[in-house]
């Protein structure tokens, strides 16, 4: 199977979400926003909140090919996943979503009688639930778990409107957020022990913990302000100064308890050879696969959500990303052998391990870029011909190939297929500093790719190589173009399908490349 | 009688074949007894991408598909956009000139022929539309457009042309320009 413009239009005519009804409404303190359905839309004022591992992907590179370290490393994320959602509950912290090791969370309350937010307030919560995230993973967690390289821990914090909807297909749980508040708090997360903030929450926050927090760079244009090292057990005048009680012994034993339920030996850790089925993951139940890990974002998307005026306009944006996504999926998992794994806001993880074994290296390499030129394919001359709002939606791509682990975390309904390897971090990366309608891959995906048309439409840049606007029926015109004055194009018709081919030779029949003649001058 | 009379079941068989590839089909008879089908053609890329949309009309000779005679395909559309001078192929008349007849390596005796003869328009519409945007670009730069790819030259000298690479048309074959009748009493005196 391949990407089809005629099929991929037929997959959006068909399922264009136009008679989607949504439900906009404010996020309320009543409300539960855990639990919306896939027609529930809030909107949501308050604090986002990433705690992040940055130095995961090192941890993975240590444990490399090796089976128990592996296994190691899945019970230290397991249980650092299930520690993150406590802590976040204790501190009445909306729990969007918890990835590997990255939390993302939302402190939309206290409100006040009138159920107006407390700007201050919020901002002095979500600034006192980072120190106990970072001293939590820096002070317990690492010494608990001296088997794995200690995690560094940071978080970042942005305060905003955004929208949250739930993607998540026949009841299962998987919220996005929408808004460049959401995504500035990912952005802006720092090193080692580190809490970066806005200056919009800088402003409205308590003297008291202003002290700790010095100007930092300026992200996305918004000011930054970063505290180092600060942790309630180096602080503890501070931690009583807020009130704030914190039981390190506590939070060590519940987190031996996680750990000894999880003994090494029963997580199994085998090799994908056929279509890894993520339904039948758990934290026991892992796959390893060399695979080709991509990244897929949507350039410019957050920022129309962010600027929509009306309810009207916010509902059209969600319709048109639910139709985005469905057509993302269909290229990743009927077109090509994909598999999409996670959803990060309006970024997409999936990877493509088909087909398995050594010797088809070169052709996962193919297919995955083939799978990304397909999403920019239905981005460009499809989805946004389906836009009615706008029409300057483009996506940005990010590949590498390694080996991945992918597992399925968390509780019934709530589970999270998660997928890491140092690679899986680089494709990230990749794609992070990556434009619009760009494609970007691993100089070892590159060296891969057997087409040499598609070769030459990449262009180093660093140790990586890019490639901007590169879409099938651009490349097709380019190909046949050639294949024409070389005299190795031709067609084959049969059913009612006109089958084009560029590489059609006099001994291969059906085709047909005839020397056009005139009968008179 | 015309041969869509006497081969009902094949007439039907064409009609069949060009609904699943036309847009906008009608096939009929023309004032001077021929039959005929039209409709529109995409021309596409080989992962589905529509280049052009072109009309077509395609008349069958009255004897077909005796002695390999093809129907000729003329352009009802792109008349104002499209030239048809220079090396684009196309008659005054708008009839394209696809192939010498004896080179088009379609068998008309088989029912499922149109399905090749549709190969051959969409690979020579392909390089038409190439053709006719290097005659643009031609005409800025005071240039010479080229045809992409090979082709034949004009006239007797494209028959003469394709007899030496065929390595020579016996006396009793069908004449290489399609007329319909025998080499020796067609073109191998002007040859």
């Amino acid at each position: 199977m391949a990407w089809n413009e005629k099929r991929s239009k037929e997959r959006v005519k068909a399922n264009d979400f136009k008679d989607f009804e949504l439900n906009v409404q404010d996020l309320s303190r009543s409300m539960d926003f855990t639990n919306l359905g896939k027609k529930d839309v809030r909107r949501a004022k308050g604090v986002h909140l990433y705690v992040d591992v940055p130095n995961f992907h090192r941890a993975v590179d240590d444990a490399g090919n090796d089976l128990q370290k592996q296994r190691k490393l899945v019970r230290a994320s397991s249980v650092l996943r299930r520690i993150q959602g406590e802590l976040m509950d204790q501190d009445d912290v909306g729990d969007i979503q918890r990835q590997t090791v990255r939390a993302h969370g939302l402190v939309f309350k206290p409100y006040d009688g009138d159920e107006r937010p407390k700007d201050g307030d919020r901002a002095k919560q979500a600034v006192i639930h980072a120190i106990t995230q970072n001293t939590y993973v820096l002070d317990v967690f690492n010494v608990v778990f001296s088997d794995v390289r200690d995690f560094s821990s940071a978080v970042g914090l942005s305060s905003g409107t955004s929208y949250l909807a739930n993607v998540g297909k026949s009841g299962k749980r998987e919220l996005i957020s929408l808004g460049t508040c959401a995504n500035l708090a990912a952005k802006i997360i720092g090193g080692k022990d580190t809490i970066t903030i806005t200056s919009e929450m800088f402003d409205v926050m308590p003297e008291c913990l202003q002290e700790f927090f010095a100007k930092d760079e300026e992200v996305s244009g918004v000011q930054t302000y970063r505290a180092t090292g600060l942790r309630w057990s180096r602080n503890p005048e501070l931690a009583k100064t807020l009130g704030v009680v914190w039981k390190p012994d506590a939070w060590r034993k519940k987190t031996e308890e996680h750990r000894d339920a999880l003994p090494l030996e029963e997580i199994e850790i085998s090799e994908a050879t056929v279509l890894i089925d993520v339904s039948k993951l758990s934290e026991r139940n892992c796959k390893r696969t060399a695979a080709v890990a991509f990244f897929a974002d949507l350039d410019g998307f957050t920022r129309y959500v962010q600027e929509a005026e009306t309810d009207e306009k916010v509902v059209s944006l969600i319709r048109q990303f639910h139709m985005i996504r469905s057509e993302f999926h269909s290229v990743a998992e009927t077109d090509f052998d994909g598999l999409v794994l996670q959803h990060r806001g309006d970024c997409i993880l999936g990877i493509l391990h088909l087909p398995s074994g050594q010797s088809f290296h070169a052709d996962r390499c193919q297919d995955a870029v083939d799978l990304a030129i397909g999403i920019q394919s239905s981005m460009e001359h499809v989805l946004n011909e389906h836009l009615t709002d706008r029409k300057d939606i483009h996506v940005a791509i990010g590949m590498d190939v390694g080996k991945v682990i992918v597992s399925r975390l968390g509780k019934k309904g709530e589970r999270i297929t998660i997928c890491f390897g140092p690679e899986v971090t680089e494709a990230e990366r990749l794609q992070f500093i990556s434009s619009a309608k760009q494609v970007r891959i691993s100089a070892e995906v590159y060296d891969q790719l057997e087409d040499e048309d598609v070769k030459d439409e990449f262009t180093k840049r660093g140790s990586a190589y890019v490639a901007t606007g590169l879409t099938f029926p651009n490349l097709d015109e380019k190909k046949e173009e050639k294949a024409a004055e070389s005299g190795s194009l031709g067609a084959s018709v049969s059913k009612g399908q006109v089958r084009v081919t560029t590489a059609a030779t006099a001994a291969v029949r059906p085709w047909h490349n005839s020397k056009p003649w005139m009968s008179e001058r | 009688m015309q041969w869509h009379e006497a081969l009902p079941q094949r007439w039907t068989q064409e009609q069949s074949i060009a609904a699943g590839l036309l847009q906008e089909f009608e096939a009929g008879i023309d004032g001077n007894g021929c039959s005929f089908i039209r409709g529109a053609f995409s021309v596409i890329s080989e992962h589905g991408h529509v280049y052009e949309t072109v009309r077509l009309r395609l008349v069958y000779p009255p004897t077909f598909p005796a002695r390999n005679q093809s129907p000729l395909v003329y352009l009802e559309s792109h008349r104002d956009r499209w030239v048809n001078r220079g090396d684009s192929h196309i008659e005054s008349d708008w009839r394209l000139c696809l192939f010498v007849p004896s080179e088009s390596g379609i068998v008309f005796d088989d029912p499922t022929s149109l399905n090749d003869l549709f190969a051959v328009i969409h690979t020579f519409l392909f390089k038409q539309r190439i053709y006719q945007r290097r005659l643009l670009q031609s005409q800025l730069k005071e240039g010479k457009a080229k045809w992409p790819g090979e082709d034949r030259s004009h006239g007797l000298q494209g028959i003469r042309e394709a007899v030496r690479d065929s390595g020579g048309v016996g006396r009793n074959d069908p004449c290489p320009c399609g007329s319909g009748r025998k080499f020796k009493h067609c073109h191998l005196g002007t040859l």
